[in-house]
């Protein structure tokens, strides 16, 4: 997948496989690396450059009018921020109403019912339906937003930071939502997020971006124990623990300007501490490091040894 | 001892969202305030500036002082001359900060003029913040849209430091920034309290965070301090019902064996 705005390339390249579900696939990556442009390129919110995106075998990326509003109904969005895709004047009721509605999922005289289980089924009250989002705290309009999108039987979601506006002990709940629905629903969903631990615990499979190409995938668990790309590395580094135990040196990387202009060779070299003269030149492409991890990165190997010898000085 | 909060309390219409019996702030150490949206810290930081008049509360009760002295009911006179060179406070969203019209430079300097320090006095003050907080100094011809969020956050940090504030509060300043950018200012948040003997109020959601940057914690739910001490002691043993069920709820990475 390609996607460019103006001249610059925001995604590059990337390929994903998300499997059947139930299976969770992690997108994390920092602002600016393409996580959400590569959602909003799926469901065709964005035009691609290049590239493709093939659902159930068929190429989806030039469909159109009904093909595409069927594709849409399979594939269903959580934003960040509920109550803004929720409209302020509807009771959330009526919102879960509509989605029904329109995608014609049942019979006139049962949609009353069906919306009230949509409600149970996502932890609310059946009477929930008659509030409008003002009335509803972050975690209910969120559940609203999820309840809406599992009204139309997606097969796919796409949670973009579902609870990264939500306070903690709502983001635990949401996410114990999201497993459950996965499990009962046998859903598959892309996750984007920048918390590298709700990765681990909704998602088998992960990719890491980098300025819009993915620098590292595969297993989660292999990745956060042992990750082989310096930029995963680094990101892993910087994440705050409650446990001392757990904490370490965080890796701090040079900071960038602003790039008008992708640098040659690997994106990720400027800031990468075991660049070489390839490095600056050939940009390198994925390749398998162990069974599980697939990695873009020419001095991947030095990465590994070079982990185990600060798990060792810190032991 | 340098900020005491006393019996502060503050009511939103008639509701009472802090009341606070006890708070203490020392020199060189920071403190984290801890708890969910609604849980009044906010709005206590926000009391200790003087501004909780901006969001619709009204303190009606208790006592901040500042080295001895009463910071709740001056007149703005009094107030407009300690926010800033005494206390200073960052936010969130660290771009909204700086006032769009204007270059850097011109908000430094114009900031350090109206505190008294001379034209000469004020450039070299605003390079030797620059310098402490590791940004060039061609910062200080940009405009605040040309700044990441990372970089806004360091010169709200470094305007503190330039105008010689005591103390620091810090409103969330990590929440919306890079997990790698938040580790950089959560540095030099603890470079400020080493080097300047800072005291910085860390308000925050983020328990992970305060674990690891804050010397004391207090948590607070409903406008109260539900459990305060040591930040190691608070978080990986709270006595507190509420507390435990707040570390509980963090997502850990800790099932893992290395990374």
């Amino acid at each position: 997948m390609v996607i460019e705005f103006g001249g610059l390339r925001a995604v590059d390249g990337v390929s994903l496989d998300v499997p059947e579900g139930p299976f969770g696939m992690g997108l994390v990556g920092e602002s600016g690396s393409g996580k959400t442009t590569i959602a909003r390129g799926i469901l065709r919110l964005l035009p691609l450059s290049e590239g493709s995106v093939m659902f159930d075998g068929k190429d989806v990326s030039r469909c159109r009018g009904k093909d595409l509003r069927s594709f849409r109904r399979h594939v269903q969005m959580v934003f960040q921020d509920p109550s803004s895709t929720l409209d302020p004047r509807i009771r959330v009721g009526a919102a879960i109403r509509e989605a029904l509605v329109v995608h014609h999922m049942l019979p006139a005289r049962e949609v009353a019912s069906r919306v009230e289980e949509l409600l149970v089924e996502v932890g609310l009250e059946p009477s929930t339906g008659s509030r409008f989002p003002h009335q509803l705290s972050g975690g209910q309009r969120q559940r609203v937003v999820i309840a809406r999108a599992m009204a139309v039987e997606p097969r796919i979601l796409l949670l973009d930071e579902p609870t990264s506006a939500l306070d903690v002990t709502v983001q635990a709940r949401i996410l114990q939502l999201i497993s459950r629905l996965r499990e009962e629903r046998r859903l598959a969903y892309l996750l984007i997020s920048h918390n590298l631990a709700v990765v681990q615990q909704l998602c088998e499979q992960m990719a890491v971006l980098y300025l819009g190409t993915v620098v590292e995938r595969g297993s989660s668990r292999a990745i956060l124990e042992r990750p082989a790309h310096p930029y995963t590395r680094a990101l892993r580094s910087a994440v705050p623990e409650m446990d001392l135990a757990m904490r370490r040196a965080r890796i701090s990387l040079p900071s960038i300007a602003a790039a008008a202009r992708l640098p040659e060779g690997c994106r990720f070299h400027p800031r990468c501490s075991l660049a070489d003269e390839e490095c600056r030149r050939i940009p390198p492409s994925l390749r398998e490091i162990g069974r599980l991890q697939e990695v873009a990165c020419h001095r991947a190997e030095e990465v590994r040894k070079r982990l185990v010898e600060s798990v060792n000085s810190v032991v | 001892m340098i900020l005491k909060i006393r019996h502060l309390a503050i009511d939103f219409g008639a509701r009472r969202v802090v009341d606070i019996e006890t708070l203490d702030l020392r020199t060189g150490e920071i403190l984290g305030l801890a708890g969910e949206s609604g849980s009044g810290k906010t709005m206590t930081a926000l009391a200790i500036m003087g501004l909780t008049a901006t969001s619709g509360a009204r303190v009606v009760g208790g006592s901040v002082t500042l080295d001895g002295r009463e910071l709740l009911h001056l007149r703005s006179k009094d107030l407009r001359r300690i926010r800033g060179s005494q206390i200073a406070m960052i936010f969130q969203t660290p771009v909204s900060a700086f006032n769009p019209l204007f270059k850097v430079g011109y908000i430094f300097t114009r900031a350090l003029r109206l505190h008294g320090a001379s034209r000469s006095e004020a450039r070299t003050r605003a390079r030797v913040a620059l310098a402490e907080v590791r940004l060039p100094f061609d910062m200080l011809e940009r405009y605040p849209f040309e700044l990441s969020g990372g970089q806004a956050q360091r010169l709200a940090i470094a305007l503190a430091v330039a105008l010689r504030s005591q103390v620091l509060l810090a409103d969330e300043p990590t929440s919306a920034l890079d997990v790698s950018v938040q580790g950089e200012i959560l540095d030099l948040i603890r470079r400020l309290r080493d080097h300047e003997d800072m005291a910085v109020l860390f308000v925050s959601h983020d328990l992970a965070v305060v674990a690891e940057l804050c010397d004391q914690v207090a948590v607070m739910r409903k406008g109260r301090i539900v459990e305060f001490g040591a930040a190691t002691q608070v978080l990986h043993s709270p006595t507190d019902d509420y507390t435990r069920q707040l570390v509980d709820s963090v997502p850990r990475l800790s099932a893992l064996r290395e990374g």
